[in-house]
């Protein structure tokens, strides 16, 4: 099967795009900020103080999703820069 | 004369706190946190800090009597998202780089009401950001935790704990803070939750 480099570099940007919204899909679907830590609450059995225990954490957010699209949709504006055949190979 | 001036002034210095103790609030545990959040129109911020140290000198059975400082370290500020963390801390925000600490220095109690170990009053002080000092009133809860301390630190330690809870408001461009710039993402009402305890190991 032979792609043509305008196929290939759109496939390329398919590939980022849905890698990008999976991610964040499946990482919770965060509305705001991506996060590098998360945090859970606990409690102090002394004091009674509830803390928030930090975990680091990767957790795309919609600047992610936004940075993944703008960076996709620009590999597929590119794709327009190359030609629709399929590369073709001298042989020697 | 004048020694025994000195002499009397000091005894009486003696007697006024004889029964006052000195509670330190840094705590290793990394237990005692600040919590804040600003909610804007199209953004919501919430970040901690464990940074918190400072003495309060207090006497349990007068909750009147009470004077010290809280002082958090400017840079331990955190939020989830690094950049906006940089942000924060930067320049053009809370400028930790000229003005490291945030404290506020009890002046005065008041409306205090104690129930056995814990109470709740309107504290008076002086709130120090980004090198603005502003009188605000905090109401606060406290709770004293007498021999307790040796539970916490397995008992290496012994002493007392007195805690302190509370949740207050401040407004940003009070303190210098980008005064009514921003206020769609960054909003210019603080929330405040502030918990703590403090240590009095016995000598």
């Amino acid at each position: 099967m032979k792609f043509s480099i305008r196929t290939a570099t759109r496939l390329l940007a398919l590939f980022i795009l849905s890698s990008c919204l999976f991610w964040w899909w499946f990482s919770g679907a965060e509305m705001g900020w991506t996060k590098t830590y998360v945090t859970t609450p606990a409690t102090d059995e002394i004091t009674g103080i509830v803390y928030e225990v930090k975990q680091e954490k990767f957790v795309p957010g919609l600047d992610f999703v936004v940075g993944g699209t703008g960076l996709s949709f620009t590999i597929f504006a590119a794709s327009f820069l190359f030609s629709r055949k399929p590369h073709q190979f001298k042989k020697p | 004369m004048k020694i025994r001036l000195i002499t009397l002034a000091a005894l009486l210095a003696t007697q006024a706190f004889a029964e006052e103790t000195a509670f330190d609030f840094k705590d290793p545990k990394g237990v005692n946190n600040i919590v804040f959040k600003l909610d804007a129109p199209l953004e919501s911020i919430s970040g901690t800090t464990n940074g918190i140290s400072g003495v309060v000198l207090a006497d349990p059975a007068n909750p009147e009597k009470i004077q010290g400082k809280i002082i958090v370290d400017a840079k331990s500020l955190t939020v989830p998202n690094p950049m906006m963390q940089e942000h924060m801390l930067g320049a053009e925000w809370l400028e930790t780089a000229k003005y490291p600490e945030i404290t506020f220095e009890i002046k005065e109690v008041l409306n205090s009401k104690k129930n056995e170990n814990s109470g709740t009053a309107d504290v008076k002080g002086i709130f120090t950001l980004k090198g603005v000092s502003k009188e605000v009133i905090v109401p606060i809860n406290a709770t004293y935790l007498p021999g307790r301390l040796g539970d916490r630190t397995g008992g290496k330690v012994q002493g007392d704990l007195l805690v302190i809870r509370t949740n207050f408001q401040i407004n940003r461009g009070d303190y210098g803070i980008k005064q009514g710039e921003n206020l769609d993402k960054v909003s210019d009402v603080i929330d405040i939750s502030l918990a703590v305890a403090g240590a009095a190991p016995k000598k």
